[in-house]
């Protein structure tokens, strides 16, 4: 028997007892007429009958009962006195129900409808309860809502004692994941003191961005038990229909005045002070910051679907590609950086004029040339896969030559990478997975002694994540022998025999130059001129290297790398009157550095922090400039190969996204500097190669 | 740390207030939390800046703290307007996470 | 963590059908005939929501509720009624008493599931 008649057969069983039960109490109540007690068992029992009824696919029952149950839930509710005739009724009911469960051919339709003909006209007239209307909507049919994604904007409040319900707001929240695309942020301002929160009550309420191609109904679905006593506020931020007309995405605050955050006076008022809105905002306590950070993520979400859409769209217009010489790209793009170096200059000299005509057409150039370097970064960005796919064949080779079986698998082809990236990663990918093919993965005896599969496995993967692109090179080969690594960099000099190395710091001695592990010099590889090699390439891309092993399981080897070479984000410093430029991607922190902190160290360079010992190299005195360091001293503490080290500075101006220019030839070989970038109002400034910085540093040390 | 412990918990951090000038918050050992937990937090840290107190979580950050403050939609870049000293929890949480991932 | 949830109704074939979705959904359930089995089913479980009919014998699902909400250990404790379309009143009742939500009958397996989604992970 299926389940469902399972439940039917204990269905019939069940309603024939109630059935029973029905009879006997209709037949006391005759007797004893005012009986609340009988009155409500033979309310229950037609409620069950009917309700069950309905579970279970006895539509008609459930239909027919309905009508005896209304009648007598008027009963109960004194609305209609029990008299001879509504007990006549009720048990010619009973009978019909009977035959309905047992024999439900035979049963008369007509004889149905006079009984609920009969037990209507007992009602009082003016109650005809037809509840159906307020009972919850069901579901909408799919089919109606429109089949295309609409992006809205979602406030809810929860009522303050949802905790006392039962209700916990979070998980209705994140039922809207279920929905679509989805950003949420809480709004906290209103949590108050502790001596004067109520531990019990919601003071939490939300931002939500969501896009969904549900429909508001399905939104509404969701908070469908408390909508009564929340503040649910649902609006259409765009569908993708409109999309393309309002192009660009909205300001800030545009955003907050939509949502009733902030006034357009107050705008207004905000932007005569000519600093970023939201932090003038903030400061003038004219909006509380949740509500920017939550305008900020509409913001950003909006932005996103938008691409996404752009993405989807693309395929259909691949047919209509051109073929471009790349050094005109490379023009291109060395002329949006000019670009956005003036651009720069006319937005700090249109600040100081302070005159709106020009402030407007500064803010109008400064979305442009945004949008225009966007774009022109976007040109040259191509998919990895098609290094990917090189690859193969490489494997398939190497591996033919050695006598293993390896399968090679790729994932996340499509990313996309700055040309030139892509270009430059050619060489070490190859020479990192020869080495997983022939260090990495065993032969097939050997798999099969111990228990793996005969054929080996390299995975090739590449993701986004922020402004970097991650590669991992997977294999299941026989992973790094930390020992070995060990006893070899200590053979070699590179470490002393009892220094204290954590297995990430001894993976990374691989990467030093001079190092091979591999017993045997094979054709492939093993001739110790590998990794350094590699590590020198990832440096040269500003990215960097890790390594993750498990002995006898794999290897991962991940290469982070910037989207593009052409744009840094960066943390802009001062020295005496020059400037220079930190990639804030390895920027961890800043911290000061007093007189008396310098005294204290005597005249070592460390700094603690928190009880953290952290070496720093003094820039002035490395690029020997003259003049007085000021009292306090900023330290920039910056994570290079899992350590930390600190660099020294007169003063931090703040991040700084610039397009890098190159040195010309004379400056190639300066070591510690990367490159430069022009200034809004037109002062050079020096890229920092901090790795490069670092390792002088090192060597010096050990001169000195 | 949920609802049912809530006003015990409000109890302990007031009384702590009163103790001592510097409060720090171990989460190591939290099993179960809920919204409640999170706005006592923001609450306490509210009643701290004013009283010129500091107020840190200290230890490794729980999985299950991390994912709670997620996904009731914490985690932000700033703090929010009473937070003068520019240490919101729910910052530097963040910091913290985009860290790991960079 | 397996989360228990609790179905009292007088009708078996309900508590069987309710019983039957949770556990194929990977809840732990247990059963309650009325609203005075339910109470002495709570005291000293730990039960992570509750779901009842409301129309039951000796106590109904209203006074369960108003019990529910006045103990310690089920304040806060998810409940969902079970209703008809006829019982708008009781539905109000239910939610003035502190019933977290409602499933209206005939409902399916899946519609309960999600109704269940909204209180407990």
């Amino acid at each position: 028997m299926s389940n469902a008649e399972q439940h039917k057969a204990v269905y019939m069983e069940e309603a024939s007892e109630l059935l029973a039960e029905l009879e006997t109490s209709l037949l006391e109540l005759e007797e004893n007429a005012g009986d609340a007690e009988l009155i409500g068992r033979i309310f229950r029992a037609l409620h069950t009958i009917k309700g069950s009824g309905a579970m279970f696919g006895f539509d008609d029952i459930a239909a027919f009962t309905h009508e005896v149950e209304t009648s007598f839930d008027m009963v109960r509710n004194g609305l209609l006195p029990v008299t001879k005739k509504l007990i006549d009724l009720t048990l010619s009911s009973r009978d019909y129900i009977k035959t309905l469960l047992d024999e439900p051919e035979s049963s008369d339709k007509q004889r149905a409808g006079e009984i609920i003909y009969s037990l209507k006209k007992l009602s009082p007239k003016t109650i005809m309860p037809d509840d159906v209307k307020n009972s919850p909507a069901p579901p909408s049919p799919k089919g109606n809502e429109s089949e295309k994604s609409v992006t809205y904007r979602i406030r809810f409040r929860p009522p303050v004692d949802i905790f006392m319900r039962g209700i916990n707001p979070v998980l209705l929240i994140n039922e809207l994941y279920g929905l679509g695309e989805c950003s949420i942020t809480a709004q906290t301002d209103a949590i108050p003191q502790i001596v004067d929160i109520d531990p019990e009550s919601c003071y939490t309420y939300w931002d939500i961005v969501l896009t969904t191609d549900l429909g508001t109904n399905a939104i509404r679905d969701v908070f469908i038990f408390i909508e009564d006593d929340s503040e649910i506020n649902i609006t259409v931020l765009n569908d993708s229909s409109t999309s393309e007309a309002e192009a660009g995405h909205k300001k800030i605050g545009e955003i907050l005045v939509e949502r009733g955050d902030l006034t357009e006076k107050d705008i207004q008022k905000a932007l005569r002070k000519q600093k970023p809105l939201g932090e003038f905002l903030i400061n003038d306590r004219m909006v509380d910051a949740g509500k920017i950070e939550s305008a900020l993520a509409e913001q950003k979400h909006v932005k996103e679907i938008k691409q996404r859409e752009q993405q989807k769209e693309q395929p259909a217009d691949t047919a209509s590609s051109i073929r471009v010489a790349s050094d005109k790209l490379d023009s291109l793009v060395n002329l949006v950086g000019e670009m956005v170096t003036v651009q720069a200059r006319l937005s700090q000299l249109s600040s100081f004029r302070n005159d709106p005509d020009l402030l407007a057409v500064a803010e109008e150039v400064e979305r442009l040339t945004g949008e225009l370097r966007d774009q022109t970064m976007s040109i040259r960005m191509l998919p990895i896969g098609t290094t990917f796919s090189k690859f193969k064949r490489l494997v398939r080779d190497l591996s033919k030559e050695l006598g293993k079986r390896i399968e090679l698998t790729t994932e996340g082809a499509e990313t996309e990478l700055d040309k030139t990236v892509i270009e430059k990663l050619n060489d070490p990918m190859v020479h990192l997975i020869r080495n997983c093919i022939d260090h990495g993965i065993e032969t097939p005896d050997v798999r099969s002694d111990i228990g793996k599969p005969a054929q080996g496995m390299v995975r090739l993967s590449a993701k986004h994540s922020g402004a970097y692109v991650l590669i991992e090179i997977m294999d299941d080969g026989a992973g790094l022998d930390a020992d070995a690594i060990r006893a070899k960099a200590v053979e070699k000099g590179m470490i002393s025999l009892d220094a204290e190395l954590t297995e990430k710091e001894i993976y990374s001695l691989v990467l030093a130059p001079g190092f091979s592990t591999a017993k045997t010099v094979t054709n492939v590889s093993g001739r110790g001129v590998g990794m350094d090699v590699v590590k020198r390439a990832i440096d040269n891309l500003r990215g960097s290297i890790g390594i993750t092993s498990q002995k006898g399981i794999g290897t991962t080897i991940t290469l982070k790398l910037p989207l593009t070479l052409a744009i840094i984000e960066g943390l802009l410093v001062q020295i005496g009157i020059e400037y220079f430029v930190l990639p804030l991607s390895a920027v961890e922190e800043c911290v000061e550095l007093t007189r008396q902190d310098i005294a204290n160290a005597h005249g070592r360079h460390l700094a603690n922090v928190r009880g953290q010992i952290v070496p720093y190299i003094r820039l002035r005195g490395q690029f020997v400039m003259d003049g007085r360091p000021p009292d306090i001293e900023q330290i920039v503490i910056v994570g290079i190969e899992g350590r930390r080290v600190g660099f020294v500075v007169d003063n931090v101006v703040g991040e700084h996204q610039t397009v890098i220019k190159t040195l010309g030839r004379v400056y190639k070989d300066i070591e510690g500097i990367s490159g430069a970038t022009i200034l809004g109002d037109g002062t050079v400034a020096l890229i920092l190669d901090i790795q490069k910085l670092v390792q002088t540093a090192e060597r010096e040390e050990v001169r000195g | 740390m949920t609802i049912q412990n809530a006003s015990a918990l409000q109890g302990i951090f007031i009384r702590s207030l009163e103790s001592s000038s510097n409060l720090t918050i171990d989460l190591k050992d939290v099993t179960d939390l809920d919204l409640s937990f999170l706005q006592l937090l923001c609450s306490l840290h509210r009643t701290s800046t004013d009283l010129k107190m500091n107020l840190t979580l200290s230890g490794p950050c729980p999985e299950i703290f991390r994912d709670a403050v997620k996904s009731a939609g914490f985690l932000r870049r700033t703090g929010c307007k009473f937070d003068c000293k520019k240490n919101c929890l729910w910052a530097e949480m963040n910091k913290a996470a985009e860290k790991e991932i960079n | 963590m397996g989360r228990t949830i609790l179905i009292v109704d007088d009708s078996a074939s309900m508590r069987q059908l309710v019983s039957f979705a949770l556990k194929d959904a990977g809840y732990d359930v247990i059963a309650a005939v009325d609203g005075k089995d339910a109470l002495g089913k709570v005291n000293g479980t730990k039960v992570d929501m509750v779901v009842t009919d409301l129309n039951m014998p000796n106590m109904d699902g209203i006074t369960l509720i108003k019990n529910l909400r006045s103990a310690a250990a089920t304040r806060f404790t998810p409940v969902v009624m079970l209703t008809t379309e006829s019982q708008d009143s009781k539905k109000q009742e239910g939610r003035a008493a502190g019933a977290s939500g409602w499933i209206v009958k005939p409902f399916t397996p899946d519609k309960l599931i999600d109704v269940i989604k909204k209180f407990v992970k």
